[in-house]
């Protein structure tokens, strides 16, 4: 069985930003919509402080409460592990965004569009036909790239063409993606050898997402 | 408090924003409304001479619950789906629609047993009872279910089991209030025989009314004191609420306000008997605007376990900057000017009501009732 995860290598982050604006270019996200942020944090006491970049985005958790939360069953995880909003179906009560420990979600009350004083740009108005106002919204870990490459023998994680945005753009290969129930995968290979873990643990949600060198502060 | 500056000691950088006064009305009109049938049911089972009273809390029922599934679907953010909130009955928010779908069939069906074409039911006691107990049962399922959703979130503040057990006690409190408000107007304007029996229903409300208060405030004591405990995000919410912003709300507003003075005020109505009608009606007024102010308190000052993230048009408290590239953001987590406002609102027009239904506006019946 196939059960998709990443891993952020904290070491490696260099906090370019880099993910969270692929992930835009990737999911045509309207303005003020972040499915990847970076969140940068001081850590440590005077005189031996630094900046900590911790990139965000959905946990994609096995034991999700977003979405036994979910009233109408928009909130889904698929067969592969991903967590998925069925945004014909959501009625946004937004009772996920209160349940995810995360904060991975976004309410879309309108679409902001990034020029507002000439309106929708082309390349806006092609991408945000995908989004709708009034749903709740997140990381999809890029499934539409993964759908698209099913059966054509790319492997999710190894081919450019089956891999989230923000893996393929990272500078610093601080992401790895890839099937957690294969030992052999680089990523459950990652997470054995630099003893990645996820964040909150303790709340027995089951993230899929692994960090490397996470603060304690998380 | 006020602002708040990211990467201060805990992650909880953001109090909720999500939840708003949408909810907070729905909260308050559907846990009255469940309340005051609660009361209703009481009153009935005190025997007949407790009739208006009985008959008061269940007309207040189904109106004031309806007005609360307004506001919860004005807050949804596509309506016209809402229909397909009976899908997973995993969520307790599918579950309490179940409940409130169910109460509102028995609860009008109820008051259809004392108006005009099934008046002829009214005599039906046994019947009227049977369907109390089972609307009883769903009134409690009404009251309880938005604590019980709201402590299955990542919220510190909300996730304690004394959240469902505050709701039970605010919304009763607050049904039976609205009952005894309407009560104290029906006495003003009545005479001779049923002013007597309004003084009576009166009476016997007003010992569980001030227990239902006391229960509360131990309840908000017991809930801000354990959410403390909790860890550095519970604390905040405590913190915010007893000593920060919302401080003055929660202080003058909920605890002395709408609970402690209501209480004592209820006691002297209570001992003197002759001005128990006033005292009634102001300490339901307060009581009212208590429970309003409990349920915005638990709602705003909510604060969520989950790492800052940016809500839509929050872009705004970063002057330019795409909240990205911002390692410090300000976060207003003070009661805005509008929350005073609908709270003072909501008082004033209590208060209006009360004199104008009470006094000012008279009826020819009561009138003549008058000069006779």
């Amino acid at each position: 069985m196939v059960r998709y995860g990443m891993v952020i290598d904290l070491e490696r982050c260099v906090g370019c930003n880099a993910c969270a604006v692929a992930c835009k270019q990737e999911n045509f996200t309207p303005s003020g919509v972040w499915w990847n942020k970076i969140v940068i944090k001081e850590e440590g006491t005077y005189p031996g402080t630094r900046i900590v970049s911790t990139p965000l985005a959905c946990m994609h958790c096995d034991n999700a409460p977003c979405v036994s939360v979910c009233p109408t069953g928009a909130s889904q995880k698929r067969a592969d592990g991903i967590v998925v909003v069925d945004y014909d179906k959501c009625i946004g009560c937004k009772y996920c965004i209160q349940a995810c420990p995360y904060g991975a979600r976004q309410f879309m009350d309108k679409i902001r569009p990034y020029y507002p004083e000439q309106g929708l740009t082309p390349y806006e108005q092609f991408g945000y036909a995908k989004h709708q106002v009034g749903v709740v919204e997140k990381c999809t870990f890029c499934s539409q790239k993964i759908d698209a490459a099913a059966g054509k023998g790319l492997t999710p994680g190894v081919d450019t063409l089956a891999t989230p945005a923000c893996l393929i753009t990272c500078i610093a290969y601080a992401r790895t993606f890839g099937d957690l129930d294969d030992p052999n995968s680089e990523v459950s290979k990652v997470i054995a050898e630099k003893k990645a873990r996820p964040m909150k643990p303790e709340l027995g949600t089951k993230p899929k997402v692994y960090y490397v060198g996470l603060s304690e502060a998380w | 408090m006020g602002y708040r500056r990211l990467g201060e000691g805990t992650m909880a950088d953001l109090t909720q924003v999500t939840w708003g006064w949408l909810l907070i009305w729905d909260f308050f009109l559907a846990g009255t409304g469940a309340g005051a049938y609660l009361t209703g049911i009481l009153a009935e089972f005190l025997g007949e001479k407790h009739r208006v009273a009985a008959k008061i809390g269940t007309f207040l029922s189904a109106p004031l619950v309806i007005g609360g599934v307004l506001f919860l679907m004005l807050d949804l953010g596509r309506p016209e789906r809402f229909m397909s909130v009976f899908s997973n009955f995993d969520s307790l928010i599918a579950i309490g629609s179940m409940f409130i779908t169910a109460f509102l069939v028995v609860s009008v069906v109820h008051i259809g047993f004392w108006i005009w074409p099934f008046k002829m039911l009214e005599k039906a006691n046994m019947a009227r009872r049977a369907l109390g107990i089972v609307g009883a049962i769903l009134a409690l399922g009404v009251m309880i279910y938005p604590g019980v959703t709201m402590s299955l979130t990542a919220v510190p503040l909300w996730a304690t089991g004394l959240l469902p057990l505050l709701f039970i006690g605010v919304a009763t409190l607050s049904g039976m209030a609205a009952t005894v408000l309407v009560l104290a107007i029906y006495h003003a304007r009545a005479s001779g025989d049923v002013k007597e029996r309004a003084v009576g229903s009166m009476k016997a409300l007003a010992t569980p009314l001030l227990g239902l208060a006391v229960f509360v405030l131990a309840v908000v004591f017991f809930l801000t004191m354990a959410v403390a405990n909790i860890g550095p995000t519970g604390l905040e919410s405590t913190t915010l609420l007893t000593t920060g912003a919302f401080a003055p709300l929660f202080w003058g507003g909920l605890v002395v306000a709408g609970l402690v003075l209501p209480i004592l005020l209820l006691g002297m109505g209570v001992r003197a008997a002759g001005r128990l009608p006033v005292f009634a009606a102001v300490s339901s007024i307060l009581l009212l605007v208590g429970g309003l102010l409990a349920r915005f308190l638990v709602v705003s000052a909510g604060i969520s376990l989950a790492p800052p993230h940016f809500a839509p048009g929050q872009e705004a408290y970063f002057s330019g900057y795409p909240p990205q590239f911002v390692t410090e953001f300000l976060v207003d987590v003070k009661p805005t000017g509008f929350d005073y406002a609908i709270v003072g609102v909501f008082f004033l027009v209590l208060v209006a009501a009360y004199f104008v239904a009470a006094k000012i506006v008279p009826t020819g019946k009561i009138s003549t009732a008058k000069k006779v």
